[in-house]
Parts: C-alpha cells; structure tokens; sequence
C-alpha cells in the first residue's frame, strides 16, 4: 500500500478526531502535499458534517440573537480597548489539523460564579445611581486631532457594552471608593463572573488606566484602557484597584468583592 | 436584461459582509443555521441550556473569524457543526460521564415550533436520513456514536463488544458509504 493510499485510509478517523496525536500530524503533513489528498478529505467532511442535517432543528431560545449580538459588540468593545483577542482559531472552509476539520480550540467552560458575589449584588439598589451618572457621563466623548474618531468609536462600544449590561436581571454592582478623590466609578459583575469596572472619565491624554484584582496573595494586572471601561473576570477576586499609568499615576480607586 | 427579484444572498457572501461588520448579515446566518447547530448541540450535550451556550459561541466564532473564511473549500454549514462539535466535545470530556439521551422538548421549545421552518431547508434533512438508512444498523450506530458522542475506536469496540479493528474497518465503511449515497442523491 502506498503511503497516500495508506493516509487516505486514516481520513475517516482523522475527521471524527479519533487518531493519535502521530497519526493525525503524519495526515496534516500528506494534506499539505497532496490536493487529491484535500479533495478527498473535503468529500468525505462534507458527509461527515452532513449527519446532523438528520436531526429536527431546534429554534434557539427568545432572546438569543439579541444576546449573541450584545456579546458580537461587547467583543469589539474588548478589542478596541485591548486590542484583538489573543485566541483567534485559524478558520478555512475545511480546517484541516483539527479533530473533525474545525480548526478551533474550544473555550474552557465558565467557572461557577464567584462566591463574593452575593454580598455585591445585595448593594445594587443603593448604588445603582452611581452606575446611571455614569452612564450619563460615558454618552459625552471628547478628542483631538488623530484620536477624536477612535475615542469616538471608543466610547460607543462602551457605550453598547454597558446598555447590554443594563439589561441584566442578576447584575451586581459595586462602587469603587476613591483614593486620590473625584468620581470613583463602579464595578459591575455578573453571575458568571464577567465583570467590568466603569469610570466617569477617560484618563489624561497619554495615560491609561490599569485595573489589578486582588488575590489573597498578591494583584494581577487584569486590563488597561485610555477609555473608561474594562472588562475582566471576578471569579477568585477579593478585590479590585484601579491606577492611573505614568509617573504620577498609581491608584485612584478601589472596591472590596467579599 | 435585469432582476427583478431579490436574491437571497448566499452563505459566503454573508459571511463576506459578517467581516465587513454587518451584523443584519450575521443575524441572516444566525436564523439560517441556528436551530441545526442548537439541534447538534442538544444531540451531543442533552441539555437545552448547554446547547444555547454551544450555539452563542459558535456563532461568535464565526464573526471572529468571518474574514478568514475560505467558502471555496467547504460549505459554512459544515464548517458551524464542525465548530459546534469541538465545542461540545470539549465539554463532554470535562464530564465524568456521558450524556444521557437528550431530554424531551419541553414547552418552550413547543412554543416555537412554528418558527423551525424559518430556520431550515427540509430537504438536506431528508437527503440525510435516507442515506443513514441505508446503512447497516450496526455501522450508522458506530458512526453516531463516533460522532455525536466523540468516542475513541477503543470505547466503541468495549461498548459494542468488537475487535478493535472491526470498529475501525465498519467506520470507514459507513463514511464511505455515506458519501456515496449523499453524493449519489445530489446527481
């Protein structure tokens, strides 16, 4: 048998996912040689992925685009801030490398909701103005020259991150307490442990705002923005600070999660 | 000569217009593919929650990567179960065990029923089973149980107590024969 023919045999457990870690790169590396190898590869995928085409669709539940399209922006948002995400899959109509052709790493669960929320959460109707003159602040955006329209853009993702958030039934909010005097902003969480810390203002020009959780043990940087919004994730937090960058920066703010 | 008829737009020129930004375009995909992917999802998983998460992060996938998509090589639809199956992959093995067989479709899912003919085509559907029954009882098992449920060649054969080899050899052939009934129909 030649060794063409001999791959060609693993293709079907190749797209299933079913072959060693050798077996499957000794594939990935014949696919790269041979693009009777791919088209072979590409029929029998098809097939493959055809199968579910059995199934009765199920209509995704009330809400769901909106909820998708909420997170579409919250993406953008994320990656205006903090530029594009680091895990960005390889995508091509066949992917191959990949268990079953997809070519994707798929994400880790979210962990359960952090057990500091609780406490959080029962302090919402009394801060809940905070996050509103907040919000009323983060509509104003100003700029110069280069930056205006990607402050702009900016403060619109912001925006439509935190309109989402607002729709939340089971948001917690948390102000921040100020250090270094002014509007601390606030902290919003939510049950999954997303988490976004608001601010009414965007730095000075030329700084940004660093946000570090708090461990137990120590901080960790967990974003920075020349906005007024980042996001991050509360699950193991105690706490969080919020600093501004540069010489005479350090932080201006700060909120307990227990 | 000109249209006069709109034109449903394609697959990949939604996808083209997704990496443009548009989200009309990715809201066109999403009522287009959505419920086959949540059915997927719901097949692998059992669980309707779970399949609702399945279905929110492939589609994010898919604007994630919208510019890269290559339509030439593979239609998106297989390209959406291929991500929805890794993910739920992913989760199965985070499980200590299996999934049991999906739940029966509860209410909510009865409620909106008449919205299924909005998301799919019945016709590949068709095409498909028809194919699996042509199958041999025992290879169309195999090849779901491979598929939906992401088991080794090694748990296949203890499971359906085989030779290791039988299993490999009843896969291929299934798939094989799939092809040939699908591409067979599509002539």
């Amino acid at each position: 048998m030649s060794a063409e023919a001999s791959v060609r045999e693993l293709l079907p457990d190749y797209l299933l996912g079913l072959l060693e870690p050798h077996e499957a790169a000794r594939v990935d590396q014949a696919l790269a040689r041979s693009a009777e190898l791919r088209t072979e590869a590409d029929a029998l995928r098809a097939a493959l992925f055809a199968l579910p085409e059995a199934l009765e669709p199920e209509p995704p539940a009330p809400g769901s685009w909106e909820t998708l399209l909420a997170r579409v922006r919250e993406e953008r948002a994320r990656s205006a801030i903090e530029g594009p995400a680091v895990e960005r899959p390889a995508i091509s109509g066949t992917a191959t490398g990949a268990p079953g052709g997809a070519g994707t790493t798929p994400p880790v669960p979210p962990p359960a909701t952090a057990p500091s929320l609780a406490a959080a959460r029962r302090r919402r109707p009394v801060l809940a103005v905070a996050l509103a003159v907040a919000l009323t602040l983060l509509v104003g955006t100003a700029g110069w020259g280069a930056l205006q329209q990607r402050r702009a853009d900016l403060a619109a993702h912001e925006e439509a991150v935190v309109a989402y958030w607002m729709r939340i039934p089971d948001l917690s909010i948390v102000s921040l307490e100020a250090v270094q005097g002014g509007h601390p902003g606030v902290a919003c969480v939510l049950p999954d442990g997303r988490a976004m810390v608001l601010q009414p203002h965007a730095p000075s020009a030329g700084r940004s705002y660093v946000l570090y959780g708090l461990t137990g043990t120590g901080r960790v940087e967990l974003g920075r923005t020349r906005g007024r919004l980042i996001l991050f994730r509360a699950d193991g937090l105690t706490g969080v600070e919020l600093a501004v960058s540069g010489p005479s920066g350090g932080v201006v703010a700060k909120a307990s999660l227990n | 000569m000109y249209e006069t008829v709109a034109e449903t737009p394609s697959d990949a020129e939604l996808v083209q217009q997704v990496a443009q930004g548009e989200e009309e375009a990715l809201q066109a995909l999403f009522q287009r593919h959505g419920g086959a992917v949540t059915a997927l999802a719901r097949r692998m998983l059992g669980d309707r929650q779970e399949a609702e998460e399945i279905l929110q992060d492939t589609f994010l996938r898919l604007h994630q990567n919208a510019p890269r998509f290559d339509g030439q090589r593979a239609a998106l639809r297989t390209y959406l179960f291929a991500i929805a199956r890794n993910l739920c992959l992913s989760r199965l093995r985070a499980r200590s065990s299996r999934p049991r067989k999906a739940a029966d479709a509860d209410p909510h899912d009865v409620a909106f029923q008449a919205a299924v003919g909005a998301f799919d085509d019945p016709l590949p559907g068709i095409v498909v089973r028809g194919a699996l029954e042509r199958l041999e009882a025992e290879d169309r098992a195999l090849l779901e149980a491979a598929f939906y449920q992401g088991y080794s060649h090694s748990e296949l054969a203890a499971l359906n107590d085989m030779p290791l080899g039988t299993v490999k050899s009843r896969l291929r052939r299934a798939l094989a024969k799939m092809r040939a009934h699908l591409e067979g129909g599509a002539a």
